[in-house]
Parts: structure tokens; sequence; C-alpha cells
């Protein structure tokens, strides 16, 4: 509904969008239209003269309050309510990233399950002692795959506790896929990269 | 606002569509200049919204004299039966935090 061609109502529409994007769909339609048809009704009770002075706009806006105000009263009334909240936009794509990483992480611990003789051929080419042979590949193999596990658990665990909202898992995730980043790409003893060329864990 | 106050102002809403139907703008400045009840004007549409799912009120589209048309909202059975059981505990309510604010006095 076209209520106005003036910018500043438009901005203030599209910043109270944005900051109810915590609602279902319908019910912020809902508010949006509310308060579409409240601006043009305090316009209208403004008269023609002073309808489309920027002050009077303002002043309007000002008794509807701060979209940040009117939206985090809405989303606080909502918790504890029937109606599911669902997390904003910028979560539900972290989560889907974490279920991302966790799926990357599966697929590494299959690869090194699946590439197991392979790893053991590789070592028994370097210049190693024949009877340790053996344990060095059960130890990569072994630390491979557990970090490649613990990272499935991780991301896992992670995604479930950002989609509850918890902003210390989402920075946690942060950091861990930044140790993770470091691990693969500064430590050759974490890192099978020399010996096989390819990328060995999640990150 | 907290909670007690935003449910207080969900029953004033309803009590104020008991005698007749109200369009949003009408409701946001009733309740604003009764006390400064409602600070930030705005805040009446989610509460509506609300109202609105929760069945105790109804709403519908009437032409209005001059603009586009307006949605007016309506008390529904639901929505009396609400207020009236609202009005019963709040008297008590009201009386019993009177009496504990004024004792130590």
């Amino acid at each position: 509904m076209s209520t106005t061609n003036s910018p500043l109502v438009d901005n203030y529409l599209r910043r109270l969008r944005a900051a109810l994007a915590g609602l279902p769909a319908d019910r912020r339609q809902d508010i949006i239209e509310g308060v579409t048809q409240h601006i043009a009704d305090a316009r209208l009770q403004l008269g023609p003269d002073s309808q489309e002075g920027d002050d009077a706009i303002r002043g309007i806006l000002g008794q509807l309050g701060d979209p940040d105000v009117i939206a985090a009263d809405a989303l606080d009334a909502e918790r504890g309510s029937i109606a599911a909240v669902r997390p904003p936009r910028s979560v539900r794509n972290a989560v889907w990233l974490m279920y991302a990483g966790a799926a990357v992480s599966l697929a590494a611990a299959i690869a090194d399950i699946a590439t197991r003789s392979e790893l053991r051929e590789v070592l028994a080419r370097t210049p190693m002692a024949r009877n340790l042979i053996g344990t060095a590949t059960t130890a990569t193999f072994t630390q491979a795959a557990a970090v490649n596990l613990a990272g499935v658990v991780l991301f896992l665990l992670m995604a479930r506790w950002t989609a509850k909202g918890s902003i210390t898992a989402r920075t946690l995730a942060c950091v861990l896929s930044a140790c993770a980043r470091w691990l693969c790409l500064s430590g050759p003893g974490n890192c099978r990269r020399s010996a096989r060329g390819r990328r060995p864990c999640a990150c | 606002m907290t909670q007690m106050r935003r449910g207080a102002i969900e029953y004033c809403v309803l009590a104020l569509l008991r005698r007749r139907e109200w369009y949003g703008f009408e409701l946001a400045h009733a309740l604003a200049e009764a006390d400064g009840l409602v600070t930030s004007e705005g805040t009446i549409y989610p509460l509506l919204s609300r109202l609105r799912r929760d069945g105790l009120v109804d709403s519908a589209w009437r032409e209005s004299p001059q603009g586009p048309p307006r949605r007016y909202y309506s008390l529904t059975t639901e929505g009396t039966a609400a207020l009236k059981a609202f009005a019963g505990q709040w008297a008590t309510f009201r009386e019993t935090v009177d009496r504990l604010l004024t004792e130590g006095t």
C-alpha cells in the first residue's frame, strides 16, 4: 500500500521490517500493514498543508517510536507464547553453514577410513623403519579420524545452540573454524597435506 | 515494556473495544493520551496482531470517508469473556498491591 512518496516513511518501514525479522512472515506483514495505515491516518489528520512536511512526518514517526523498540517489545511479548518465533535469517544461515561443516567433517572422516591402506603405502615410501610403519599408520589414521569425527559432533552441537539463540555458540563456532584452518595451514604434524596432497580436516 | 504493563494494556484495548469498533490509529492515540499508558504508539500493532491471533479480537475492513479502507477491530466472545475474568481479578490484585505498598508507610 502506498502511503506516501516519503523517503522518511519508506526508510522507517524498511527498518521496522528488518527489525521484525524474528517473527513469522504473516505476523510481520500484519504489523507493517497496521503501522503503514497508522502513518496514513496521522497524516490525514494533520490536514493538507502540513501533510508533506518532513517535520510533521518526523513527529508522527517519533510518536510511533523507534522500530527497534517496537520490534524488541513485539519479540519479547512473543517469547513463551504458543507461536513459534523463527530466528532471524543471519542465524538460520549460520546454522546451515554449521550443518554443512558437519557434513564436510563426516565426509572427511569417511575418506580417512576408506583410504587407510593408501596411507600405509604412502608411509611405506618414507624413510622409516619397517616395524614402525604399522604404528605410524594407526596413529595418523586415528588422529585424523578422531579430529574429523569431533568436528562433526562440535558442528552439530554449535548448530543446535546457535538455533536456540546462543551468541556464545556462534562466536565459539567462528573461533573453532579459525583454529581448524590455522591447524590445517600451519601444523604439518596435524595434517597430512604434505603426505597425501588432500585437504585432510574440515576447515 | 514490562510483561505486567503489556498485559494490562492488552486488557485496556479489550475494554475500549467493548463499546464500539475502533481502528488502529484511534486506539494508539487513545492509549497514548491516557496518561502516557503507551509511550511508543507503534507497540500497539504487535499487540493487536497478538490479540487477533489469540482470537480475542476480530477485524474487518471498512471504507473510510477519506483515504484508503481501514481495518476496524472488534471484540470476540472470547475477548469479552477474557475481559470479564480480568476485571474481577484486577480489582483484588489492585487492592492487595495497594495494601502492601501503603502498609509500611
